[in-house]
């Protein structure tokens, strides 16, 4: 809890005028309790200004300047008790919402100095909903502690004071209560947070099941089993009944519970008020009463609100738990060499050497050797999962290799500044993935200041201009990541293209064109033959002609170089590559 | 809401239970008032202390008597509720099960997903604050106001100008805020979409350099959102001390207006104690009227969504068919006579006027362009879709006239994409279906190559798999032999596979295509490529496009005699040397 507490305080003292506005808040919050509290004593000394007379008397007679005086009072404390309210809530607004903004900022900056391993390893869901609905719930709950924690502590003090000074005997009776009181509402609050929890499981289990039911929906259809999952979901459904009964009354019995403390209070307090209010001599009037009564009939709210803020908080304290360790990962050592080489010169030489590699204890990359010079083609083939995307991850220093070294000009790529060495190397991937934005500005997106001439003769020498050219809005056009308007095969040209805006010396590219159709395929079979032109490049090869062209073949199977060299001096060899290539003839 | 009230019926004792508890509870808070100012009247003026004792106890039983009728009404409002919520939930779940392909396509998996969760726990929701405030809020804030009036008239006119204040106040107060808030929440959501845009690119964005731009985008964007924030709360938050600053100057003023009336001899002070005590209950019970009224206006929009899920689908079956072990037997499996359709939403592939024959037992390639009306021809074949012209027999039967169950036993049907579930490798060969076994897992893994996948990994078929998030473990071919080995499983009688082995390598493509053809002569294969070398070994080809038929015969003969067909085949490098 203290170590909670403390992530607290840090955002806090992190916070421009952070301390500032939290005492703000402390003292605001205070005010309101004593303004807002001393009005029902105010209003008990208005009604005893009836009573000036004698008790005997039938006809009371009202004393309209005491009257006055105290219904001004009020007027003044509930106009002002008004306006604290308000700076006070304003003010923990700004406190809350600053604090989530902050919080956003440095989560999401976060991610971009967190490691490769860490982003492939966690989905984005998961860090999204980290960024989004976790930092709101615990945003949510600093506001809600700030509106009500104070002021209801404060107003248990205050009412305590006011009531022990009108009538100390009532007070002690009702000190005999708070215990009970609260217990009550933690009690209730405890157990409606609990079986909330429980329902929140079922619930996000039957979540889950309706959403792989709703997006697999044609098994169902395919294979008839309409019946089995019916009656798996009626498991859950039937789980999520019974609890969703129990904790819905629970946390609806709050409300009732307290009022029913109240009446007994209340009654007791009535008792006892009425009974000192008959002895005879008793300074205890009417109007106290009255008072006290209406303190009574408060009483519970406080510790309601303190219990609902305390159960809050717990969520809270779990979401801030979660954000700060996530803050506090380690992040990825971008230069572990001391010395940095700007590389000015251009790409000679790649090599890697003695590469071995894996992403946990197996190894995916045994031992790799190979090395292409200044506008060669290296290609690199083998079966699927041989690790031939994994040379991109590490080229393009997302994980380091653990054994050997990757050399650029004969200079260890660690020492090269990543974006020094990012900015020359350009991948294209299968996976293409587009910020959500213009077209143009997708394109764009490695070179900023390309004029819109160029950008239109790159997209024409791609082939993507010719269904750029059909869209509503051109190179306006919005993309959204998500959304299917554009197929596989556009994508990659609109990919490519961006690569060519881009301009790198040197390129890394994955063919794998399965998902798209054949004359998709040949469009950018011809896309890629324009970008790799001229330039240095590493291939992860699919088909032939890229093969049996390029300078150099790797041949990578199971993560060990098997064979490397030409076309010529490869199938010459009669290995792995000449049945590969046989097989590919013989299609 | 007739709907609605169905599923009321079914609860009927406790619905009116519930509010009738409630009730009970109200009328037995209003009557404390007038017990104080009976003590205080009555019992503290002529020190009659019997009588404060009666009046205290008759407090204490009201309490205890209330508190009852409340739990008892929060648990019967609770139970209805979620009752009905599970129930409607239950039966629209059975609904959308029971659904054609051709419905599901118009909702969409996203819609289904709200509607199950959502839209039912809102329509819940609704429900149980109906129940528990239908009878209670109204009837305090009504019985505060003819209390007053019982006791002065003129001081229940305070109490109406109250009660009109504050839910002009409220109502105002919501007017300005809920756009204000469903501006932020849009904010939100664009916030959202930011980060996901961006999580989903972290390996791109870091290649092009683009993290500090990326940042800016979503900073900015945040900034955004604060501002929306802090305005909608801004004003939401003044909600608070208005209602607080307009209930207490009333009750100054109704203090003054009482002492004129004490001095009068018209009211007696524990009167004037009671009008406080009500004007205090009124405030309570006028927000929670308001919260109400936006709630249940919330629970009836999803309540209407809900019953347009309800409205889908006349299930108007026709003469339902069954295929008999005899009619299994049959030369003619398939029997395409002038068939033609066109989707609901019309963007896919139509097929014109089409007719052809696959004998028992053959394996059949058809080929064509993307959009040509191949997959068509595939998902007719499958029985999924059934709204097209002209007739399919499956083994002399017309197809749409099989029971659903019928078709999915008989006919296997394999994706291009296969849909994974989350269990383990054998879950997502067997999904559900009661009669497979592990002969026909171990067969079906060994013909669709994926055997090799699970003995390379120690679990084997127990590996896990996850439907959601990134982790499947799987690569895309893997998954193909999985989707492949899962229909095999079922021992169908026709087994279609629609581009199902596009991701597969070229030899793990040829070793599958040979174990295919090792398989019982009884089991009749449609292959649907665009890869020549995927089919060109088929007994016959039907090469298609446009939706009509250009030819149907065997690799040779059509490269021979179709022009078009040849060309196709040199686009994809397979010249043939006749």
């Amino acid at each position: 809890m203290r170590n909670k507490t403390a992530n607290l305080l840090k955002t806090v003292r992190n916070m421009h005028n952070g301390v500032t506005l939290m005492c703000l808040s402390i003292f605001l919050s205070v005010i309101f309790a004593i303004f807002s509290m001393i009005v029902p004593l105010f209003i008990g000394k208005a009604v005893d200004s009836m009573a000036e007379e004698s008790e005997a008397v039938l006809q009371l007679k009202v004393d309209f300047s005491i009257l006055g005086k105290f219904i001004g009072l009020s007027v003044i404390a509930v106009v002002l008790a008004c306006i604290v309210q308000y700076i006070l809530n304003r003010t923990n607004i700004v406190i809350s919402n600053t604090i989530i903004r902050k919080l956003r900022d440095d989560a999401y900056a976060k991610v971009s100095r967190l490691p490769m391993s860490y982003i492939d390893k966690h989905t984005s869901g998961k860090l999204q909903s980290l960024i989004i609905s976790d930092i709101d719930t615990a945003g949510t709950g600093i506001q809600m502690f700030l509106n009500q924690f104070f002021v209801s502590v404060m107003s248990i003090v205050i009412t305590l004071v006011i009531m022990f000074r009108l009538q100390w005997k009532i007070t002690l009776f009702v000190l005999l209560f708070t215990p009970i009181s609260f217990l009550t509402s933690f009690f209730i609050a405890k157990r409606t947070y609990n079986s909330f929890k429980k329902q929140a499981d079922i619930r996000s289990k039957q979540t889950q099941f309706i959403n792989e039911v709703a997006n697999n929906f044609i098994i169902q259809k395919k294979y008839s089993i309409e019946d089995n999952t019916f009656d798996d979901f009626e498991k859950i459904n039937n789980a999520y009944r019974n609890t969703s009964v129990k904790s819905t009354f629970f946390s609806s019995i709050t409300n009732p519970s307290t009022r029913f403390i109240n009446a007994l209070i209340y009654a007791g307090v009535a008792l006892i008020g009425a009974r000192i209010a008959t002895e005879t001599g008793s300074a205890f009037t009417v109007g106290a009463l009255t008072s006290i009564l209406a303190y009574c009939s408060q009483f519970m709210k406080p510790f309601n609100e303190l219990s609902g803020v305390l159960t809050e908080l717990t969520d809270a304290f779990a979401c801030m738990d979660r954000i700060y360790s996530f803050l506090a990962l380690d992040e990825s050592v971008e230069l572990e060499e001391s010395e940095q080489i700007l590389l000015e010169n251009i790409i000679n030489e790649l090599e890697f050497r003695n590469v071995t590699f894996g992403y946990d204890k197996k190894p995916v990359l045994k031992n790799v050797s190979f090395k292409v010079s200044n506008g060669q083609k290296l290609a690199i083939v083998g079966p699927t999962g041989c690790g031939k995307t994994t040379i991109i991850n590490l080229l393009m220093r997302y994980y380091e290799p653990q054994e050997g070294e990757i050399l650029i000009n004969g200079i260890n790529i660690k020492k090269i500044p990543v974006d020094v060495l990012r900015s020359k190397i350009s991948m294209v991937s299968q996976d293409t993935w587009f910020k959500n934005g213009s077209i143009s500005e997708n394109l764009k997106y490695g070179n900023v200041d390309l004029s819109d001439e160029k950008m239109n003769d790159f997209a024409k020498l791609s082939g993507a201009k010719s269904f750029i050219r059909q869209l509503p809005d051109k190179f306006d056009y919005v993309i959204n990541n998500n959304s299917s308007d554009f197929s596989e095969g556009q994508r990659q040209l609109l990919s490519i293209t961006r690569t060519m805006c881009s301009d790198p010396e040197f390129i890394i590219l994955d063919e794998a064109t399965a998902s798209v159709d054949i004359y998709s395929e040949k469009k950018i079979q011809k896309s890629f033959d324009e970008l790799l032109k001229g330039r240095t490049s590493i291939v992860i090869a699919h088909r032939l002609s890229t093969i049996v062209d390029a300078d150099v073949i790797v041949v990578l199977v199971d993560g060990e170089v098997k064979q490397s060299g030409s076309h010529a001096e490869l199938y010459k060899e009669n290995g792995y590559y000449s049945k590969l290539y046989n097989t590919y003839i013989n299609e | 809401m007739k709907f609605l009230s169905g599923y009321f019926k079914q609860y009927k004792k406790q619905a009116i239970i519930g509010p009738l508890f409630k009730l009970l509870e109200a009328v037995f808070e209003l009557i404390v008032p007038v017990l104080v100012a009976k003590i205080i009247d009555k019992g503290i003026a002529a020190k009659d202390f019997a009588l404060i004792w009666k009046y205290v106890g008759l407090m204490g039983a009201f309490a205890l008597i209330g508190y009852i009728c409340a739990l008892t009404a929060q648990y019967f409002a609770s139970y209805v509720a979620n009752n009905i919520g599970c129930t409607i939930r239950s039966d629209l779940f059975k609904h959308i099960l029971n659904l054609k392909m051709a419905d599901y396509d118009k909702i969409g998996s996203a819609g289904i997903l709200t509607s199950l969760t959502d839209d039912v726990n809102q329509i819940s929701n609704g429900i149980n604050l109906f129940l528990r405030l239908l009878l209670r809020s109204p009837f305090i804030v009504v019985g505060a106001c003819v209390a007053a009036f019982l006791i002065d008239f003129k001081a229940s006119l305070i109490f109406v100008c109250v009660v009109i204040i504050l839910i002009s106040i409220i109502y105002f107060n919501m007017r300005i805020t809920l756009p204000l808030f469903k501006k932020s929440r849009t904010a939100l959501g664009n916030l959202s979409g930011i980060a996901e845009n961006g999580l989903s690119g972290v390996k791109t964005i870091r290649s092009f350099n683009k993290s500090a731009d990326d940042f800016d985008t979503f900073s900015k964007q945040n900034s955004n959102l604060y501002n929306f924030q802090l305005k909608a709360s801004s004003i939401s938050a003044m909600l608070n001390p208005i209602t607080y600053v307009v209930i207490n100057l009333c009750i100054c003023l109704l203090i003054y207006y009482g002492a004129i009336e004490v001095d009068d001899g018209v009211l007696s002070k524990g009167l004037v104690v009671a009008l406080y005590s009500y004007m205090s209950q009124i405030l309570i019970e006028v927000v929670k009227l308001c919260n109400l009224v936006v709630n249940v206006s919330r629970s009836l929009a999803c309540l209407n969504k809900v019953e347009k899920l309800f409205a889908y689908g006349d299930n108007s079956s026709s003469d339902v068919e069954t295929l008999t072990d005899n009619d299994l037997k049959n030369d003619i499996c398939v029997d395409f006579k002038n068939v033609s359709f066109t989707y609901e939403k019309n963007s896919d592939a139509t097929i014109n006027d089409i007719s052809f024959e696959i004998k028992r037992g053959e394996i059949i390639g058809i080929i064509g362009k993307t959009g040509s009306g191949k997959s068509t021809i595939a998902r007719l074949l499958s029985g999924i879709y059934d709204t097209y012209n002209g007739s399919i027999k499956y083994f002399g039967k017309e197809i749409k006239n099989l029971s659903e169950k019928e078709k999915a036993d008989s006919i296997g049907f394999v994706t291009q994409k296969t849909n994974i579930i989350t269990g383990s490798i054998r879950d997502n060969i067997i999904i559900n279906r009661s009669g497979v076994n592990d002969t026909d897992i171990n067969s079906a893994s060994r013909i669709s190559c994926l055997e090799e996948v699970i003995t390379k990994d120690a679990e084997g078929l127990n590996k896990m798999l996850y439907a959601t998030g990134a982790g499947t473990g799987l690569s895309g071919g893997q998954k193909q032999r999985l989707g492949i080995a899962r229909v095999l499983a079922g021992n169908p009688d026709l087994l279609i596979l629609d581009d199902s082995t596009s991701a597969l390598d070229a030899n793990t493509e040829s070793s599958f295509l040979r174990n295919l053809t090792e398989m019982s002569k009884d089991i009749t294969t449609v292959i649907i490529s665009q890869r020549i070398r995927t089919v060109k070994n088929c007994n016959k080809i039907l090469y298609i496009d446009d939706g009509v038929i250009l030819g149907f015969d065997t690799h040779e003969n059509l490269y021979n005699k179709l022009e078009d067909y040849r060309n196709f085949c040199i686009l994809q490098g397979q010249e043939m040397n006749v």
